[in-house]
């Protein structure tokens, strides 16, 4: 197979900053890019749930005001896209995975891996272990402002240290399983864990 | 660039002729959701740079997703019920 | 027995940069030689990809300006501040450079003169780049088909291929409406506003005309216009569109 032609003065993207704190393969954005599966949900706080379950047991529910009485949590993290864009220092706010648990009378997570359920009907997958120990919430502020629609509001959940396409947006359910399952991209030939540090982007890496 | 408004069709064309030998963006295709029909250009898609994600504009069943990575290209077809393309003139 | 004549499976070709035209302060045009090029329709599109020294690659999209009859690929590019590849093409990029391209590319937004009309095509910003094939094609095959163009542009300064499309429009049967959105200079005589409701009525055919109707640029233009349209009472099937995102390239 032939090599493609060399565009000439042709340089791509900069990485910029602190080289520890960009993973392979990444730049450097000041923006905020938005990607989605699909059209902005249009999400009625008066109905809005959120809900853990263990299979299809419910394990806890939490109305908007529910939710929002629960201990709060500030996270200023690094985020990772898999379309190589990063973004540091990002601020959120909203409840843990640790604190969810704690309101459902739990002391850990009742099974190994977690399918994530949203409106719009996306999905993905995390292990439960990447949700706990302050590693992940489900976050209702950004920049502390109420999170933008487009950037996945009412509420998105925010598992910083993997790329950000499991963060998912406009989050409703969590619901914990005992074997995998791989979620809306993962299905597509994206890697099943996706750690930016290894740069596990898709199936295979 | 901080907002993104859906796409449609024709920004897969590329990706989707990669697949198919027969230009796609004039396909006609059913929504296995609704039963709408429509011709693929004009649907809204999403998925930015991770892929395409053609959802049905009336009921918004995801019809086709598509991806195109190191390892090759993937599509996932379950929400459409059928595709009609005609054969060039 | 039936026989389809598949066309091959798009590959990656080579282009390269023939000629460079500036058309606006932003807007640059690459006139490109593409050997083994099989044609197009106006209308289509193609794929660009970039690869750097280091094997790094980029890849968008981008509307074919050319007409078919011109027989060589003209791409028309906006420069967008924060882009990665238009930056290189509307800015960079110079005679003797080579990229790839793969194409031609939809079969779904495309106009030939034989399709008929009238023909009502509504631009905004670079989205008049796919429209400006159609009417370069109809005036090479020397088309008496009624069209007009609706063209949406921020400022006079900005409106790409102005100068042709007055003399395309002094050539009969064509008729093109400028509006401006962000500015208002003096003796202006087209619009400056968005293009709304009011402005689809008065400028184009009535829906008993059936006109063929091909909308471009960003979403948020195409979605509102493409939507009046419908509300107009022109039939959805006879309505076109092609979307290029937030900021039009």
């Amino acid at each position: 197979m032939s090599e493609p032609p060399i565009s000439r003065g042709f340089r791509g993207r900069k990485p910029g900053g602190p080289s520890s704190r960009i993973p392979p393969g990444q730049h450097l954005v000041s923006d905020f890019p938005v990607l989605s599966a699909g059209p902005t949900p249009e999400t009625h706080l008066k109905s809005w749930s959120l809900t853990l379950e263990d299979g299809d047991s419910p394990l806890g529910q939490w109305s908007w005001a529910e939710f929002n009485a629960l201990p709060q949590t500030e996270l200023a993290v690094d985020i990772h896209c898999v379309t190589t864009w990063s973004k540091l220092d990002t601020h959120w706010s909203g409840a843990t995975i640790d604190t969810l648990l704690d309101a459902a009378g739990l002391s850990e997570p009742p099974a190994t891996f977690v399918l994530v359920h949203c409106d719009g009907g996306y999905t993905t997958n995390v292990p439960a272990e990447d949700l706990v120990d302050g590693k992940a919430m489900v976050a209702t502020h950004y920049d502390g402002a109420p999170l933008d629609p487009e950037h996945g509001g009412p509420a998105r959940l925010l598992v910083p240290h993997l790329y950000f396409w499991k963060s998912a947006k406009w989050v409703r359910r969590l619901q914990f399983i005992d074997s995998e399952q791989p979620g809306f991209w993962e299905e597509l030939g994206y890697h099943i864990y996706g750690d930016p540090w290894r740069e596990q982007r898709y199936a295979g890496d | 660039m901080d907002r993104q408004s859906p796409l449609d069709g024709n920004a897969a064309g590329g990706a989707l002729r990669e697949l198919f030998a027969l230009d796609v963006t004039a396909a006609e295709i059913i929504c296995d959701g609704c039963g709408a029909v429509a011709e693929i250009g004009a649907v809204p898609a999403y998925g930015g740079a991770m892929g395409a994600i053609v959802r049905c504009a009336h009921c918004d069943t995801v019809m086709l997703r598509l991806s195109h990575t190191p390892a090759g290209l993937w599509l996932d077809m379950r929400g459409t019920r059928r595709l009609f393309i005609a054969a060039p003139a | 027995m039936l026989e389809i004549k598949s066309p091959r499976r798009l590959q990656w070709m080579t282009a390269e940069v023939r000629e460079v035209v500036g058309e606006t302060p932003r807007v640059r045009s690459l006139v490109l030689e593409v050997p083994d090029w099989p044609g197009h329709r106006a209308g289509q599109h193609v794929d660009v990809r970039l690869t750097a020294e280091d094997g790094y690659q980029a890849q968008r999209s981008y509307s074919i300006a050319s007409a078919p009859a011109a027989g060589r690929v003209t791409l028309t590019v906006e420069r967008i501040a924060e882009g990665e590849v238009s930056p290189y093409l509307a800015g960079e990029a110079r005679p003797g450079d080579k990229f790839e391209l793969r194409g031609p590319i939809g079969g779904y937004f495309v106009w030939t003169p034989d399709l008929g009309g009238p023909l009502f095509l509504v631009a905004g910003g670079s989205g008049v780049v796919p429209l400006m094939a159609m009417l370069r094609q109809r005036a090479a095959a020397m088309s008496t088909v009624p069209a007009t163009l609706l063209y949406s542009s921020r400022t006079q300064a900005d409106i790409i291929y102005r100068a042709e499309l007055e003399r395309l429009a002094g050539q009969g049967g064509l008729t093109v409406v400028h509006t401006l959105t962000r500015e208002r200079p003096a003796g202006w005589r087209g619009f400056t506003r968005r293009i709304d409701r009011a402005m689809l009525e008065s400028v184009g055919y009535p829906p008993g005309a059936h006109p063929g109707i091909f909308v471009c640029g960003p979403t948020p233009l195409v979605e509102a216009a493409a939507r009046a349209l419908r509300d107009i009472g022109h039939e959805p099937h006879l309505i076109k569109t092609e979307r290029f995102g937030p900021t039009g390239s």
